[in-house]
């Protein structure tokens, strides 16, 4: 360990060797571990998973590049031709409204019950207020109606029976009715607008039964547009227990009705699913024919 | 050049280089585990770089310098997590596999492992391999001079390390 020799000098030709050196040389000659046998397996199988997940990651990169549609169809040519002028959401976005919209073309053309609007008479006077000016308002029904020879009295007191009376001024134009309608029928210019859509007047007639189940009533009338609200005109019969009846022969057109029962209470048909508002809180049954 | 070998070529290269860097990478984390660990992503990290590869530098010193690198990354993430939790990691490091472990443990790991990353290194390329300056700083990837001087500062640390234990 001491690098002076005998005189005193710093020796360079056989140094003595430091423990670092001795340490390295012994160092040097111990065995190294032996690596495991199947180290080089292991890492084989390292190399084979890494490929694997390139694999996989390669595939992904390859479908997110090519087109998702090939122009082997004539929906997917549609589609192509779609997206050489849009982006591919816009695209999409414009194929479902175009389908939406044909769809909605096919069902508006279908003649369905319930595609046909129903208005009731006293909305189209209302919504047409200018070419009707021979409307009455409630003060002259009342007046007229207590002229009327055929209404009772003490009937124009309740009022249902001068709502159905009202509701008669607007809608049966045509109606041979002396004293109401004489207003009408001196009118020069007959509106079209709110009678064209509910009377449809044709020479055939057909028979229409008319059947009500009141298992308590005493009496029973039908009263409607057919009878121009005549409510002793057409007494049903009883033909079941509770069960009334009354045939009708009538020509085609649409009609208003209630069942007056016992003389004083007013029923819309119970078994008739198409109900009209009379404009004055009552409700009518309405049939076509 | 091919972007990436096939499998016979690689697993020559495996069969020939799989001791080699299992056993510097022993020697530079002292446990059979890590080595293992190292010795695998090596060779993984070989098959992506196969097209980065120089073919005047001799494949060997390439996978020294992969292999070298692999095991700095490893012992870095380790002392990262040895740092948080010191305490909670010694327990599960004591049980290893000591057949592998043990021979000349005392003679060289003890001295080793209680020295920096970079001097372990220089100390196995210069002495244990025996490679020049030149070389290992092909390796390294650094300056001759530097490898001139880690040389010299892991000899001393060495030494002092070794009159310590005496």
């Amino acid at each position: 360990m001491n690098p002076l020799n005998s005189k005193n000098h710093l020796d360079f030709t056989n140094p003595s060797p430091s423990s670092f050196d001795v340490w390295i040389e012994g160092a040097k000659k111990a065995p190294l571990p032996a690596p495991p046998e199947n180290l080089n397996h292991q890492c084989l199988q390292a190399i084979h998973e890494y490929k694997a997940q390139q694999h996989t990651a390669g595939n992904f990169k390859t479908i997110l590049n090519t087109p998702s549609i090939e122009a082997n169809s004539i929906w997917s040519r549609f589609e192509l031709i779609l997206q050489s002028f849009f982006p591919r959401p816009v695209g999409l976005m414009l194929t479902v409204i175009l389908l939406l919209v044909g769809i909605g073309i096919w069902f508006n053309g279908r003649q369905t019950s319930f595609s046909k609007p129903t208005l009731s008479p006293i909305q189209v006077s209302q919504s047409t207020p200018s070419t009707l000016p021979h409307i009455l308002t409630k003060e002259q029904i009342s007046d007229s109606l207590s002229t009327n020879e055929n209404v009772p009295p003490q009937v124009s007191q309740t009022p249902q029976f001068i709502n159905s009376q009202e509701t008669l001024t607007h809608t049966t134009s045509k109606s041979p009715e002396k004293t109401i309608l004489s207003h009408l029928s001196q009118n020069p210019h007959p509106p079209t607008t709110d009678t064209s859509h509910y009377t449809h007047p044709s020479p055939v007639t057909k028979k229409v039964q008319f059947r009500i189940h009141l298992p308590s009533a005493e009496t029973v009338h039908l009263v409607g547009d057919f009878n121009q609200w005549d409510k002793d005109q057409l007494q049903l019969k009883k033909i079941e227990a509770g069960i009334w009846e009354i045939s009708l022969d009538l020509s085609g057109g649409s009609y208003q009705y209630q069942f007056l029962i016992n003389g004083k209470i007013w029923q819309a048909d119970p078994n008739n699913t198409s109900l009209v508002e009379d404009g004055f809180g009552g409700i009518n049954s309405s049939i076509t024919l | 050049m091919n972007s990436s070998p096939d499998d016979a070529e690689m697993s020559a290269v495996i069969q020939q280089y799989s001791g080699y860097v299992y056993q510097l990478a022993w020697r530079m984390l002292g446990n059979a585990q890590d080595a293992r660990d190292v010795a695998q992503d090596t060779f993984i990290k070989l098959y992506q770089n196969w097209d980065k590869r120089i073919e005047s530098s001799s494949l060997k010193n390439w996978i020294c310098t992969i292999a070298l690198n692999t095991s700095r990354d490893l012992y870095r993430k380790q002392k990262r997590l040895k740092l948080g939790n010191e305490k909670f990691l010694r327990d599960f490091d004591e049980p290893q596999d000591f057949t592998e472990d043990l021979p000349n443990k005392d003679l060289v790991q003890n001295v080793l492992n209680q020295l920096s990353l970079e001097f372990r290194m220089v100390i196995q390329l210069f002495y244990f391999e025996e490679k020049s300056i030149k070389e290992i700083a092909e390796i390294l990837e650094i300056s001759e001079v530097l490898v001139k001087v880690r040389l010299f500062r892991a000899k001393k640390h060495a030494t002092k390390i070794l009159s310590v234990k005496k």
